[in-house]
């Protein structure tokens, strides 16, 4: 049982985020079935209250400032595994959870514009259900938690394509269950030997990353939990090889199903990539990068030519999806503040985009009950409204400036060419292709003349409901295209933080890891250049960075240097260095003090005592 | 061995001792009242006195022995009968607990009127008599009680496998697994004569070196080892498994399987100290061939499987695997702890889902045994407690969190992974995943599919309340597994010293891939094994 630990906030907002979803399953379980208006009243009013909460949460957060993990929650779990209930948010966490309840509401929304889906009540308690695993994906600083909340996500995503999906669904369903969990398992395994190399023997997130024992793992022992980390999270993301349980799985998804699992549980990976492959394996990264960066720029190219091919719209939109997820992998493995904070800023900007087109597109197949580009003309002439907001959409998912595709995509750019000039070369003919197919689309559907024998002449525009379920988002597009500063004052902090134990340095050493040298109490009278001499790099605990580089030659200069203004006045240094230091400086200045004096050993246990006294005699 | 009489001290002593046994006695005192209700009560107080006998039996022995245990802390070790054959501790009462629940739970599920009226009382009897021999198994530190445990176990399951009378296949099964068990006991009683010879001694705390004779310790160390692994249902010695399963009236099953199970380990579990011990070498590259077959096996042969029963059965053969790993991971001094902990965490959530998932298929109506997956078909439309009961159950057995089958696999490979068998943790993994092919075809069967035939249940108020038991626990130890895991720590710890596990013994854990090299490779090459060498 969760007993009462140490909760470093005052309300457990990110508790009851988790909490109320699960409240809606089960208030849902007590209602009969078939009252669809009930079931739907339920779910909106849990879904909006979860963004309530995560609205707070936003603004708590920004409330403290700083990079670090807010509104933390710690509590007992598996004492004797070391292994907490420990949640937390900082910038880019917040940003994905805010994405998260702001489409589940409008997920909602959208199955009630114009068919309800079977067995109502069913779908709406896996939806809640996902929504608690989604956040708790987010918000989880415990290993052991991160990847329950990982594989939760699995069961309810299962049911939701393979009982209300379509004509291919069981076989979608089981690619995407047995696909993500062959990843996640060997993740597994690598989240044990993490534990099982640490110094803490702790599952925590915040520990692990000071670990020593995570810190002194070389160069190859991080290469391969780095690639059973990544393997997890490239069979989400998608990367390249592992994408091919995709395009089925949105295709056979319902609507609200697949908003979702474009929206979200893409950003899972990604987020997983940003959060653990790089700052517990930073040595590791520039070995996998190339690879995984030309995978990451073959999918972008590759999805995007895929995607050109289609000829039904939901498959199309999600190969756009693939592609568009290469661009968050590349800033991401570019390993620098704007790449990252292009990511993860792309990563919340691509959630409202797709969640947008798969929306779009169930309203357009609920409507004719196909998704066939040939089987659509002219759209715009009897849908004009529809039109206009799959337009918006459309240039949002190209990356328009001015929309909100555009602000992440750049500094993803920008961010990229500051590691490689090749990346962002790709990168950039990535946006034209996705030009291309976004754009021959909307031309082949919307754009000509209708039919007036066809069915298409007689579809009518967007309901009221499926207006107050886009609408949302297309404001959204807006405003974060114009004004990205909304997300990225959060992100930015955060990402510096991330970045400063995944960036190696120009000796190839982590900033956050390298020990600050202890400056010791020189005592009264210690005089500036003492407390330099004593407070170099000999008193840093020894790293196996450069050991003998900057260790050696402070403590021979200090040793041999007889103009060392030694306190053989003082004899009250309290610091096991010193006063070797000293007793060696003492030897060096005061050559015929007692000939044999024991000031030539420079060991600094016993020395307190011994060199104080001696200084004392010597001095007098 | 004194062939003096024992002293009123000594007598004093070990009737004192009795009271750490009180459960496993009053299972026995159980049993004979049952037959004693058969032979004396009439019909219409037998038929409702037995099971309540019984019952009542089990849940006063639970009760006692968490009462028991309650007053022991961990590393408290209380010897009972002629210098120490059976050993209690809070391992040992963490297992008991766990059959005894695992009964209660078995009971629940099999309280059906009609099957029961020609065998009640075979039936209860036998099963809290096989009950304690598994307890007995559990608890024994010494060879000859470890046999003793093992046929108090094992003629009652044999029984259990012929309970339908009126059905050959029943016949067939109980004839299969009597003839097969009988003679794995022999080999493993033959093994335990060896193992005299070569030591001097049965005692387990003696069995930490070979004192006479290596090559014989050796020998009957692998001969005990087999009887052990039969009883698991381990690779090679599984192949009685599936037709047993199948063929055994189906609420027999379950409780056949967990008993049979937590037999084996527990008692495995108490050997692995000497064993691993006195053959650092042979023995570790012996059972990771066993634990890499068995879950490679058993996965594979289950994916072929459409008989539900057969299917269950094979996946219990995998876990028998995973187990398997879990007692390797034992033989490293630096994760003793871990797997020990492990595996009773394994035993407290695997024995009762094994159990219900057998029992709710004894619901179905209909011809015992035959239920082929297609049967299953759309019976999430008809019976969706059913169905909700059955895939949470399911997927605790493949290990998808949130369930508590996550955690029991999770902690075995943590474990192993700290043993120096990460290869090996990976493989399992991936075995796991397989698994998760013919689970999720059992799900897709009932939820998916359209129904191709209208399925009757047969089940009664004990066991709907069985199973939403096993359902809450299994949830309860997904989310908080702490509540039988760090109990389960607690025990394992070795600062409190059972006297069996002398630490100087054991070897470093980098020894182990020299270990397996020195086997394995002589094997590839063509040279014969040699084991172990007597020290110059």
């Amino acid at each position: 049982m969760p007993s009462s630990g140490i909760a470093e906030t005052q309300t457990a907002w990110l508790s009851l985020l988790l909490v109320l979803p699960l409240l809606g399953v089960i208030a849902l379980l007590f209602q009969k079935q078939e009252n669809d208006d009930q079931h739907f009243a339920t779910a909106m009013i849990i879904s909006l209250l979860t963004f309530c909460v995560s609205l707070v949460a936003w603004f708590v957060h920004g409330a403290e400032p700083g990079a670090g993990f807010r509104l933390v929650e710690h509590y007992k779990w598996i004492p004797s595994l070391g292994a907490t209930w420990k949640l937390g948010v900082d910038g880019i966490s917040l940003c994905l959870v805010m994405l998260t309840t702001f489409l589940m509401p409008l997920a909602i929304r959208s199955t009630r514009a114009t068919a309800t889906p079977k067995k109502y009540r069913e779908f709406l308690m896996l939806l809640l259900g996902l929504e608690t695993a989604l956040i708790g994906v987010f918000i989880s600083l415990d290993l052991i938690l991160f990847y329950i909340f990982w594989e939760s996500v699995l069961i309810p995503m299962y049911f939701l394509i393979g009982i209300w999906g379509g004509e291919r669904r069981i076989n979608s369903a089981t690619k995407f269950f047995v696909y993500t969990m062959v990843g996640s398992l060997l993740m597994l395994v690598a989240i044990f030997a993490l534990w099982h190399v640490s110094a803490a023997k702790s599952f925590d997130y915040e520990v692990l990353l000071t670990d020593p024992g995570v810190a002194s793992l070389t160069a190859s022992q991080q290469w391969w939990l780095f690639g059973a980390f990544a393997l997890a999270f490239a069979v989400k993301v998608p990367i390249f090889p592992f994408h091919t349980w995709l395009p089925d799985a949105h295709t056979d998804a319902p609507t609200a199903g697949s908003i979702l699992l474009a929206g979200v549980l893409l950003k899972m990976g990604t987020y997983g990539l940003l959060r653990f492959n790089l700052p517990l394996f930073p040595e590791a990264t520039p070995l996998w990068s190339p690879f995984l960066a030309t995978l990451a720029v073959i999918g972008i190219i590759y999805a995007a030519w895929v995607a050109t091919a289609q000829t039904d719209i939901k498959r199309l939109v999600a190969y756009s999806s693939v592609s568009h997820m290469g661009f968050v992998v590349l800033g991401i493995l570019a390993v620098n503040p704007i790449g990252a904070t292009g990511a993860t800023l792309q990563m919340i900007n691509h959630g409202i985009t797709t969640g947008a087109l798969f929306m779009l597109v169930g309203f357009l197949y609920d409507r004719r009950h196909t998704r066939e580009i040939s089987e659509f003309r002219g759209i715009i002439q009897v849908m004009p409204v529809f039109a206009i907001c799959f337009w918006i959409t459309l240039f949002a998912s190209i990356g328009l400036p001015g929309l909100n595709g555009f602000p992440g995509e750049f500094m993803i750019f920008l961010g990229a060419a500051q590691h490689s000039r090749e990346w962002m070369f790709f990168a950039v003919t990535g946006v034209i292709w996705g030009a291309i197919y976004m754009l021959w689309l909307y031309q082949r559907v919307f754009l000509g003349k209708v039919d007036a024998k066809s069915a298409n002449a007689h579809l009518h525009d967007l309901t009221p409901n499926e207006r107050t379920a886009i609408v949302p988002l297309l404001i959204l597009m807006v405003v974060l295209g114009l004004y990205s500063p909304l997300a990225t004052d959060r992100i930015q902090p955060s990402v510096d933080r991330l970045m400063q134990f995944s960036m190696l340095n120009e000796f190839g050493q982590v900033p956050a890891r390298i020990p600050i040298p202890v400056e010791p109490d020189g005592g009264i009278g210690t005089t500036p250049e003492e407390a330099a001499a004593t407070s170099g790099p000999a008193a840093t605990p020894a790293t196996d960075l450069e050991p003998g580089v900057d260790a050696a030659p402070a403590v021979d200069e200090a040793a041999t240097d007889p103009d060392t203004p030694v306190s053989s006045e003082d004899p009250a240094t309290p610091t096991g260095d010193a006063p070797a230091t000293d007793a060696d400086a003492d030897s060096a200045t005061e050559p015929n003090t007692g000939a044999d004096t024991p000031a030539t050993d420079p060991e600094p246990a016993p020395a307190p005592t011994d060199g104080a006294t001696e200084e004392g005699t010597d001095g007098n | 061995m004194a062939t003096n009489p024992m002293s009123p001290a000594q007598w004093t002593d070990m009737v004192d001792s009795l009271r750490y046994i009180v459960p496993e006695l009053m299972l026995a005192f159980g049993a004979v009242a049952v037959l004693a209700i058969e032979a004396l009560a009439g019909p219409g107080t037998r038929k409702r006195l037995e099971p309540l006998v019984a019952w009542l039996t089990v849940f006063v022995a639970f009760v006692t022995n968490i009462l028991l245990h309650l007053g022991l802390r961990a590393g408290d070790v209380h010897y009972v009968a002629f210098d120490g054959m059976l050993a209690i501790d809070a391992t040992t009462g963490i297992l008991r607990a766990v059959i005894l629940g695992t009964l209660l739970i078995g009971y629940g599920f099999t309280w059906k009127k009609q099957i029961w009226t020609a065998v009640r009382s075979e039936y209860y009897a036998l099963s809290l008599i096989s009950a304690m021999g598994a307890i007995i198994m559990c608890e024994a530190t010494h060879l000859l009680v470890l046999v003793m445990g093992l046929e108090l176990l094992s003629l009652p399951l044999y029984t259990f496998a012929a309970l339908r009378k009126d059905k050959s296949q029943s016949r067939e099964a109980a004839l299969k697994y009597f003839v097969l068990g009988s003679l794995a006991s022999a080999i493993l009683i033959f093994g335990m004569a060896l193992l005299y010879g070569a030591v001097g001694s049965v005692q387990y705390d003696q069995l930490f070196q070979a004192r006479i004779d290596r090559n014989m310790y050796g020998v009957g160390a692998i001969f005990v080892l087999v009887g052990l692994l039969f009883k698991g249902g381990l690779l090679p010695f599984y192949v009685w498994s599936p037709d047993v399963y199948e063929g055994a009236p189906d609420s027999q099953v379950g409780l056949m399987a967990a008993l049979a199970k937590v037999g084996a380990f527990g008692a495995l579990m108490k050997l692995a100290g000497p064993f691993f011990t006195a053959m650092p070498h042979v023995l570790p590259a012996l059972l990771i061939v066993v634990a890499a077959s068995t879950m490679f096996a058993g996965n594979l042969m289950a994916l072929a499987q459409t008989n539900i029963k057969r299917l269950l059965a094979y996946s219990s053969v995998a876990h028998a695997g995973y187990l398997l790993l879990g007692i390797l991971a034992m033989g490293s001094l630096k994760t003793l702890g871990l797997a020990q902990s492990a595996i009773l965490f394994y035993m407290a959530t695997y024995l009762v889902t094994i159990v219900a998932s057998f029992g709710l298929i004894a619901w179905l109506q209909g011809d015992d045994g035959k239920w082929e997956l297609k049967d299953l078909a759309g019976s999430g439309q008809r019976h969706p407690t059913w169905a909700v009961t059955l895939t949470i159950l399911l997927f605790s057995l493949a290990g998808i969190p949130p369930l508590a089958g996550f955690f029991g696999k999770a902690y075995i490979f943590h474990a192993a992974v700290g043993a120096g068998y990460g290869s090996l943790a990976i493989f399992g993994v991936l075995t796991s995943v397989m698994s998760v092919f013919y689970y999720l075809r059992v799900i897709v069967a009932i939820w998916f599919e359209p129904e191709t035939k209208q399925l009757h249940l047969a089940d009664m108020l004990p066991g709907r309340l069985a199973a939403q038991i096993v359902i809450a626990w299994l949830i309860l130890l997904g989310l908080f597994p702490a509540v039988v895991y760090d109990p389960a720590w607690e025990a394992s710890l070795t600062n409190g010293e059972p006297r069996y596990f002398p630490e100087a013994s054991f070897f470093p854990d980098a020894q182990v891939q020299q270990a397996v090299d020195a086997v394995f490779l002589p094997v590839v090459r063509g040279v014969p094994v040699q084991l172990e060498k007597p020290a110059p």
